[in-house]
């Protein structure tokens, strides 16, 4: 909840934002190679040739601002005499880090403003997962407040609205959720361990809240690895995880706020079980357990096996 | 080239509940040779690096915990650098901290945490596991080594300038509140400006970082006028805390 006015759908379409969809790409001797991401919330990529710890990643994409001036002024987010600036904010859960990225150039066409990001993610710097939002935020504050503008938000740095959201999946899609591989015939082929947390929507999804245990003296039992051994036992596994997942968040009276995106801390539980529920194809049922686990299961089995997109 | 070998989280739980299940006798035993600082079982690529850091940590021992963590802190750094290639990634692998804990450093591992946590003990352990591979955020040479990427200022003696002035607890305070994720630059600097900050009381840094993640939902401290110092001067501001008016780096 914000005290101040930020970007609504109806802003966004009267100023007339265009952004171009990410091109991504790495670089091999000096040739920059296309990739292909799969997926529009959830990207993921299919080049088997590239590894994004060892070729890195260049990420390229323009917004085009056509009306910028409604965004100006007591019926827009910002000050007549401020400055609007735009910037992705990227977060890599797997590593716990994050950057932002300004534009590398920036211009006006005619009435329209345009901006122009290019950015390089060497080798070594992000593993697992990305995060790529777009925001608004007030670059320049307004050195005079006009009459009407008070409620404005005039913090130089301060985000005024997200323009959008795109989650890279850079391993598979179980392997976002922290695993450990044991060997022991007197255990379970696997089993879900959760610490004791009590704040799912702050807690974060690491490995000291939660970790999938796969036992691998089970010849059935998932491998971990680039390729899925057993897809179907590995879907059954991170149905029944999410369902588990969800019944504890739902416990801890957090159930509406998770699946609606209310209050939750970038990287919490919640916010994870929020962006698996998004983008899912087919909407869980969350109506009984029963359903909510036939539901999960029809979006886990699409993403392991590659639904079309 | 850099040794990067790796125990598996399973792995290090056996070696570990292996200990834990030692008769008395033979703990003992395994206590009084790592006592004496004698530990055989790793790959002889890190002898090198443990001579190091085993000197480091003796000679600042006396000087108390922190400056033992420090000091181990840096020695691991100097070896495990990113100009030498050990990267991000690496850095982030817990199984490589895990091997270094549980198979190089052993001794001064168990010497730095030798209180297991409270149902390991009950259960008649001895080993500190969270310390030693368990928990990602509380891997004792993974949080040092992270205190000091996190905390660089460019040379080892201006880092060192800087963290002198701190504790142990500042150590857990910077590694485990990561919000979303570690943003470099505000990190570095926010260690600099704490040094300077005038009356530190235990609970300060925890402070700072708490309002920091409060601050961060609807701000990005790099987008603030004057980047990550702008922005600290003015979360500094609104916690009421006085700093030096001396800046060492502009000497303004």
């Amino acid at each position: 909840m914000f005290f101040y006015p930020t970007l609504t759908d109806e802003l966004l379409e009267t100023a007339g934002f265009s952004l171009t969809s990410y091109i991504y790409s790495y670089n091999v001797n000096d040739l920059d190679c296309r990739l292909i991401g799969k997926g529009k919330n959830v990207v993921k990529f299919d080049d088997d040739t590239w590894r994004i710890e060892r070729d890195g990643l260049r990420i390229r994409r323009s917004i085009v601002i056509e009306y910028p001036e409604y965004l100006y002024g007591k019926s827009g987010i910002a000050c007549e005499d401020a400055e609007l600036g735009i910037c992705i904010i990227w977060t890599n859960k797997t590593l716990k880090q994050m950057g932002t990225i300004l534009p590398g150039n920036t211009y006006r066409n005619e009435a329209s403003s345009v901006y122009e990001f290019d950015y390089l993610f060497e080798p070594g710097t992000i593993k697992g997962d990305l995060c790529l939002e777009t925001q608004l935020y007030i670059k320049k504050a307004a050195e005079k407040i006009l009459l009407g503008e008070e409620s404005l938000m005039n913090d130089e740095g301060v985000k005024v609205g997200v323009l959008d959201e795109v989650h890279l999946d850079l391993g598979s899609m179980y392997m976002e959720f922290p695993i450990a591989e044991i060997n022991d015939k007197k255990l379970p082929m696997w089993w879900l361990e959760l610490s004791d947390w009590s704040e799912p929507q702050k807690d974060l999804f690491d490995e000291d809240s939660l970790c999938i245990y796969l036992n691998t003296a089970y010849e059935l039992c998932p491998k971990m690895g680039e390729t899925v051994k057993y897809a179907d036992v590995l879907i059954d596994i991170i149905t029944t995880v999410y369902v588990m997942l969800y019944r504890k968040v739902s416990d801890c009276g957090c159930l509406a706020n998770t699946i609606n995106d209310v209050d939750l801390e970038e990287g919490s539980i919640s916010k994870i079980l929020y962006y698996f529920k998004d983008s899912c194809k087919t909407d869980i049922d969350f109506s009984t357990e029963e359903r909510m686990h036939k539901t999960i299961w029809m979006n886990v089995a699409d993403m392991i096996n590659g639904g079309d997109d | 080239m850099i040794p990067t070998k790796k125990l598996t989280k399973d792995q290090a739980k056996h070696l570990i509940d292996d200990i834990d299940k030692l008769s008395a006798p033979l703990f003992d035993e395994l206590i009084a040779k790592w006592k004496n600082n004698i530990v055989d079982d790793f790959s002889f690529e890190y002898n090198e690096l443990r001579n190091k850091v085993i000197a480091v940590y003796k000679e600042s021992k006396p000087f108390g915990w922190y400056e033992t963590d420090l000091k181990v802190g840096f020695a691991l750094y100097r070896e495990f650098n990113p100009a030498n290639g050990f990267s991000f990634v690496l850095a982030s692998d817990d199984d490589i901290w895990r091997y270094l804990s549980c198979k190089v450093f052993p001794d001064i591992t168990y010497e730095r945490y030798p209180t297991p946590e409270k149902e390991i003990l009950e259960q008649g352990g001895h080993i500190n596991h969270k310390r030693f591979y368990s928990h990602t955020r509380r891997i004792w040479l993974k949080t040092l080594w992270w205190y000091i990427f996190l905390s660089w200022q460019g040379s080892e003696a201006e880092t060192y300038d800087v963290l002198r002035r701190f504790g142990v607890d500042t150590i857990s305070d910077l590694i485990e509140r990561t919000g979303q994720g570690y943003r470099l630059a505000l990190y570095r600097q926010l260690m600099y400006d704490y040094s300077r900050v005038k009356n530190k009381n235990t609970d300060l840094f925890n402070t700072i970082q708490k309002q920091n993640l409060v601050n961060c939902r609807t701000t990005e401290p790099a987008l603030v006028k004057d980047a990550e110092k702008g922005y600290l001067g003015m979360l500094f501001r609104q916690l009421s805390i006085e700093i030096d008016d001396v800046d060492r780096r502009t000497n303004e």
